[in-house]
């Protein structure tokens, strides 16, 4: 056994590698790397068994969930799962903390490997009957989510103003943005299901332009026009978290994160916000260890769950993709996959805090906009690469929609109706219907 | 630290008050001058937001969804929407639980199942756009493409048009592998009626060309109410789609009352004199009424001559037709007998060949004038050579007593329910169940459940010699359930070994080493299961080893003795027939073992 | 209570009903009521009744000119005004923006005992409430006479910071002035009232679109608005129960705080726990054993929730805490949840 786990340790360990190296580059999505992978798979299947291929992509995504905080904090380029840790995580950085921060989401990442070995003998009854008693309730339950998402977005505004209409006008400004937000990513979702500009042999990056369009070009556009100075930072030798304190944040991010891993169309994102309200985390170090676990568990998690043998759920973009040339067997495999994300994880972590303290020199050696712009431009290289000058049409839509909660004031989450939207209605058996009203078909 | 020092941000020039985006300050009212006109920003960039998608919906709408070959569809492709034309090839699979509906498609590049669920099925149903064998269809949808596995999903009933193909009559003899998917119209009478499973009715017409199976599917009959009732002998027509089952064609009906009853008995072969039979009518099938002027034995079977006042011509019936025979003795000199079979040549002698024991009557009132018989078939089959028994000397016939008649299975029927029949043949299938054992019992007539229940068993000395390949006589009651003959027998004596099973030892092959030289031979493998799919009647269980993979097809009743182990990644052995289907090479399992 | 439990607690509610489980099988969103009745109370308060209110007395203070004696005599001015024409006056306390995530802290207290009304300046903190180091600076405390009998009330300072600051309603009752803290909380929305209008319009619009479920539909609405109503009964501070025919808001049962991490996490757990049993139990056949399903993987909620209680005595006769303030504690973390989120 031992002979055979190695050379996948080895495929894992190079993908972990990989993937450090490119989550350095701001806004380029592991999805975006697996996705070259999947477009030669079958030359690559030549030259590496399916396991091994597998194995690599398992390394990467561990590696990508890991280390993808290093530019989304101190290179301001999320996507919908880093989208939360900018906040705080920018937060941090403008108070000369940005190490910390990073490191902080690393020591969630470590809870969430810690929370996979625990739940790996369990997973299979555990996800297995979930997965059979809400799988006909998908759709109100995706609905219930965007419910509470447009309901528990509070005003932000509305203080002062001469008359009572005045406040309110105020109030509902931001509101009233992220609900059209909403909509019209909403929109957006249904022509890409359903007349998507982007080729047909390209449909699996189908999303791409419009989640490159919807969060990392507005927040590069952010960086550029706003011309934000970075404060020097510090490399700080301890961090301000107790053990309670990153029980609380790994307990709240594992609910979070495993509840996005296992749930159709929930991201990382979502799945922290969520767990988040439900456990009442306020401090900002604890929704930092939160959002660590949980994009840990939702993007590892998601992969983790393709390899059970008797589930099999294909969750996430990395799944969906693999899935489509490979299929997993057996328990040995899944453990063997268990064992690899605890190593890949760790080596993670130890390349995080590398990664971090380079990230450091970079935004103090570097003019941030400069890197913003470089950015800025590779953005547009992906999209056209992968989905040719439809994806880009598509990209140019997404980003005054993706700009709307920056410009007004509400939650950027409200983007994430491109694939609430669709699939919700789908689930519903909805979605043609409302497609024919739009005449997409 | 103190107050004054703001937060990195926006600030009020007129009371130094944070103010961040906003343009007038909202403590003092001052307009606050800013690198970039923000409010104008916000509306130019709520304006692009709505037009943006309102052009790329206006777009969207007016372009064609892309038609895609089946052929080029690939991994990047998956949850592309697409438009797809081709052949319906197989279906429709119908499951009111789960209101799905799939059928298979090809166009000239490859096949690929699709299919419509819940509002998308219902409107199908309700639109009666169903589709069928032979349509051709164009369809829009999204693909899903996953390893092992490549379906296509309806999006709405709309998206769905159907060409139903014209029906051409054709004789039965003259359907060739050109027909496939050709709808035809084929005119004959019902010579065979039989459900080798349940979810598929066979129905063999005979024209005066040749036979063919008609297969009616329970799906269609769940879509479309159940066909009309039928008997042996009835004249039908039937418009089907000619499809191939294992190199042999059958017909294929797009709906039940596709299967229609004439009024006419005008599609029967013709009655014809002997003397009409000549060269021309070789291979034909024909009908004659002759009178039996003599009857000889031969190895394998009993030649008979019949002669009418137009000619002589010898009806030839094979040892196995013949034991299938019920009265069989009844064959004798002077009898009268109506034959419907086939032409044949032999050493310039014309002869007919009947298929069925049913396409011989015996005239009973001649036979019953004769006051010796010969003894009965099933006696000739199990205790004398037929030749001893037809050379015998005549004994009176006996009066008839209760006891239990030896039977072909073939000439069971739902009519003998509660009858008390012996029956001799191969256990070919071996199935537990929770109340006690069932065995498939075949006599190369046919087959029949053998039903032993728990109490039983248990006093069954031989029971574990019941095994696959064994030869048993079985005495027991005849019963019905779910349309299917099963024999009951009462007590541990009613079940008699005949010849014991000879296992034949199998090695396992590698996955990998079986080519399409191994079709029709009984192989094992063993592999890890890495997919399971359904169909209507059992699973698809795909198994790997090192070599390769290889797709099992697995019937429910084999199913029942592993389906509690079953699950993906368990090391299962297989056995069981290779068979090539389209192209792929696949094993119908018999026995299926679980680590 | 936290608004997701109010939300998830109303779907729970909805699944209680087989028929709107079987419909929601088969396509139907009739379970989505329960969310959007769980969290409706709070949504009309925070999203509308709180801009409506208008102020009669408005402090705004400038973080760079604060004077707190200032703002002290305004505010024991308009008491005293309450109490000289008995009309009722609305006191609106603003916060101090410094940048997007720094806030001036300063506090307010009424001191019923000697009838004073005293204001200082606080540190400055940032979203989550925590006070930036070194950041409080020296400045003279205002304090101004009182000279109409109070009510005894929150005895301590009331702290204002993120956010929306705090309003209070001034008002003239049985000889002498009651404050009342935010006053537009928890009153009609809160009510048994509101439960019967949500319920019939829930039961209305289905009934509208011809769907056979209207009544379903309509109690699941209703129960959801009560289950909300009832889980804040749980707190310090109830709600005006029965608006219109009562004015003021009840005592609640005083069991939690709506910002207590542990019960926040133990109805949350419990919703969803009860949502998945009864999808399977309305399901063919049900997979879950309810023994085991209650008996072991629920035990840790009700385990955790115990541990709460038995903490939070301990600490409240060591604290001995004035109801008026745990009230108004109530209400603070109430309202800075949605403000935070």
């Amino acid at each position: 056994m031992n002979a055979e786990i190695l050379p996948l340790a080895l495929y894992a360990i190079v993908g972990t590698l990989l993937a450090s190296l490119l989550a350095l580059i701001p806004a380029l999505h592991v999805y975006n790397i697996a996705g070259i992978f999947i477009l030669f798979a079958v030359s690559a299947q030549k030259f590496i068994g399916g396991d091994e291929l597998a194995m690599l992509l398992l390394g990467m995504i561990v590696g990508y969930a890991m280390l993808n905080t290093v530019s989304a904090i101190f290179l301001g380029a999320p996507d919908d799962s880093t989208i939360f840790i900018v906040l705080p995580g920018q937060k941090y950085l403008l108070m000369s903390r940005g190490y910390e921060a990073a490191a902080l989401t690393g020591i969630g990442g470590l809870g969430g490997i810690v929370i996979l070995i625990l739940l790996a003998p369990f997973a299979e009854t555990l996800f297995g009957t979930l997965r059979a008693i809400v799988l006909p309730h998908l759709h109100w339950i995706l609905a219930v989510i965007i419910v509470y998402m447009l309901m528990a977005e509070w005003p932000k505004g509305g203080d002062r103003g001469a008359t009572g209409l005045a406040r309110l006008w105020d109030a509902w400004k931001g509101l009233g943005a992220g609900i059209l937000t909403f909509a019209l990513s909403g929109i957006l979702g249904m022509v890409l299901m359903y007349a998507s500009p982007v080729p047909t042999e390209r449909a699996f990056q189908n999303l791409l332009p419009a989640f490159v369009g919807l969060f990392a070009v507005p927040w590069v556009m952010d960086n550029i026009l706003s011309g934000a100075k970075i404060p020097p930072q510090h490399i700080a030798k301890t961090f301000d978290a107790p053990p309670a304190m990153i029980a609380r944040g790994v307990f709240s991010g594992a609910l979070g994160g495993l509840f996005a891993a296992f749930f159709p169309v929930v991201t990382g994102g979502v799945g922290g916000y969520l767990a988040g309200h439900a456990t009442a985390q306020r401090d900002d170090r604890v929704f930092i260890i939160s959002q660590g676990t949980s994009k840990f568990l939702y993007y590892v998690g998601a992969f983790w769950l393709f390899f059970l043998p008797a589930a099999r759920i294909v969750k996430g973009g990395m799944s969906g993709m693999l899935a489509t040339i490979y299929t997993p067997a057996g328990y040995d495999l899944y453990y063997v996959s268990v064992g690899l994300i605890a190593l890949c994880g760790v080596l993670s972590f130890f390349l995080l805090l590398l990664y971090s303290r380079a990230a450091v020199w970079l935004v103090q050696k570097v003019n941030y906009r400069y890197i913003s712009i470089a950015t800025m431009f590779l953005l547009v290289a992906l999209v056209y690469f992968f989905t040719g000058v439809g994806g880009l049409f598509v990209m140019l839509v997404a980003v005054p929609i993706g700009w709307l909660p920056v410009l007004w004031g509400s939650r950027r989450m409200n983007c994430l109706g491109v694939l609430l939207v669709p699939i919700t209605l789908n689930l519903a058996g909805l979605g043609p219907t409302v497609a024919e009203w739009l005449r997409l078909i | 630290m103190t107050v004054s020092t703001h937060q990195v941000g926006a600030t009020c020039p007129s009371c130094g008050r944070f103010v961040g985006p906003l343009e007038k300050c909202p403590y003092c009212g001052a307009a606050i001058k800013k690198r970039i006109p923000l409010g104008y920003l916000r509306i130019v960039c709520l304006i692009l937001a709505v037009l943006g998608v309102a052009i790329l919906v206006f777009a969207a709408g007016g372009a064609a969804t892309p038609l895609t070959k089946i052929g080029d569809i690939g991994a990047t492709m998956n949850y592309a929407y697409v438009r797809l034309d081709g052949v319906v090839t197989r279906g429709p699979l119908y499951d009111p639980d789960t209101q799905t509906l799939r059928f298979y498609v090809t166009d000239d590049t490859g096949e690929i199942q699709a299919g419509a669920f819940r509002d998308v099925t219902q409107a199908l149903l309700a639109a009666e756009k169903i589709p069928a064998v032979g349509d051709k269809i164009m369809m829009e949808g999204n693909l899903r493409v996953r390893d092992d596995f490549t379906s296509f999903n309806l999006t709405t009933a709309d998206k769905l048009q159907i060409i139903p193909p014209d029906a051409r009559a054709i004789q039965i003899a003259d359907i060739g592998f050109d027909d496939e998917y050709q709808y035809v119209i084929v005119r004959g009478d019902v010579r065979d009626l039989r459900q080798p499973f349940q979810g598929l009715t066979l129905i063999t017409l005979g024209d005066a060309s040749g036979e063919v199976d008609v297969a009616l599917s329970g799906d269609i009959e769940k879509l479309y109410g159940a066909r009309a009732p039928l008997a042996l002998g009835d004249s039908v027509e039937a418009r089907g789609v000619v499809t191939y089952f294992r190199d042999t064609p059958q017909i294929l009906l797009r709906q039940p009352r596709d299967l229609q009853k004439m009024d006419v008995d005008n599609t029967a072969a013709t009655v014809i004199r002997i003397g009409a039979i000549d060269a021309a009518r070789v291979n034909q099938r024909v009908q004659v009424v002759a009178q039996v002027t003599r009857v000889t034995k031969f190895s394998q079977g009993v030649r008979v001559t019949l002669a009418d006042d137009s000619g002589a011509l010898t009806l030839v019936l094979w040892q196995d037709l013949f034991d299938q025979i019920p009265n069989a003795h009844e064959i004798q000199n002077g009898a009268q007998l109506q034959v419907l079979g086939k032409v044949s040549q032999y050493r310039g002698e014309y002869e007919i060949v009947p298929q069925r024991a049913s396409d011989i009557k015996i005239s009973a009132a001649t036979a019953q004038a004769n006051v010796t018989a010969l003894p009965d078939a099933t006696t000739i089959a199990q205790n004398t050579s037929p030749l001893d028994a037809l050379t015998a000397t005549p004994r009176p016939t006996r009066e008839p007593t209760a006891a239990p008649t030896p039977r072909a299975i073939a000439s069971l029927s739902a009519a003998d329910k509660d009858a008390l029949v012996i029956v001799n043949g191969v256990l070919t299938r071996v199935n537990p169940f929770s109340k006690g054992m069932r065995y498939t019992l075949d006599d190369t007539t046919g087959k029949i459940t053998v039903l032993i229940w728990s109490d039983v068993l248990e006093t069954l000395a031989l029971r574990d010699a019941l095994q696959v390949g064994a030869q048993v006589r079985v005495t027991g009651k005849i019963d019905v359930f779910n349309d299917m003959l099963e024999i009951i027998p009462a007590n541990a004596d009613a079940v008699e070994l005949l010849a014991a099973a000879q296992t034949p030892q199998i090695e396992t092959r590698a996955i990998g080493s079986l080519s399409a030289d191994d079709v029709d031979q009984i192989v094992q493998v063993q592999g890890a299961l890495v997919d399971l799919a359904d169909f209507s009647k059992g699973k698809y269980v795909t198994l790997q080893d090192d070599s390769g993979k290889i797709q099992i097809t697995v019937f429910s009743d084999v199913l029942t003795t592993v389906q509690a182990k079953l699950a993906l990644g368990a090391t299962v052995t297989a056995r069981g027939k290779v068979n090539l289907f389209r192209g792929k090479l696949e094993i119908v399992a018999d026995t299926m073992v679980i680590e | 209570m936290k608004g997701i439990s109010h939300f998830i607690t109303g779907v729970a509610v909805g699944t209680f009903f087989p028929d709107a489980v079987h419909a929601a099988v088969a396509g139907s969103f009739i379970l989505v009521l329960g969310g959007i009745g769980g969290l409706l109370p709070d949504t009309l308060d925070f999203k509308f009744a709180r801009f409506i209110e208008e102020p009669d007395i408005l402090i705004d203070p400038h973080p760079e000119q604060f004077e707190a004696q200032k703002i002290a005599d305004e505010i024991a001015a308009g008491i005293d005004r309450v109490g000289a024409t008995h009309k009722k006056q609305i006191l609106k306390c603003n916060t101090m923006r410094l940048g997007p995530d720094w806030w001036q802290q300063y506090s307010i207290k009424f001191d019923t005992q000697n009838g004073e009304a005293l204001v200082q300046l606080g540190p400055i903190v940032n979203t989550s409430q925590i006070p930036l180091p070194e950041s409080l600076r020296v400045s003279p405390k205002g304090r101004a006479k009182i000279h109409v009998p109070l009510l005894p009330t929150y005895g301590d300072f009331v702290t204002v910071d993120i956010f929306s600051g705090p309003s209070f309603a001034l008002e003239w009752r049985n000889d002498r002035v009651e404050i009342d803290f935010i006053p537009w909380h928890r009153q009609y929305s809160h009510s048994f009232f509101m439960a019967l209008l949500f319920g019939t319009l829930c039961g209305a619009l289905f009934f509208w679109m011809d769907h056979p479920l209207y009544v379903t539909a309509g109690l699941i609405g209703a129960f959801a608005v009560m289950a909300h109503v009832l889980e804040d009964q749980l707190g310090y501070l109830g709600s005006n129960l029965l608006w219109p025919l009562t004015k003021v808001r009840s005592t609640g049962m005083k069991l939690i705080h709506a910002g207590d991490a542990i019960p926040n996490f133990f109805v949350v757990g419990t919703s969803c726990m009860l949502i998945i049993f009864n999808l399977d139990r309305f399901s063919s056949p049900p997979s879950l054993d309810p023994l085991l399903y209650w008996g072991g993987l629920w035990l840790p909620f009700p385990l955790a929730l115990i541990y709460f209680f038995v903490r939070k005595f301990r600490a409240d006769v060591l604290k001995r805490i004035p109801l008026l303030a745990q009230q108004e504690g109530d209400l603070v973390a109430e309202t800075q949840e949605v403000m935070d989120a």
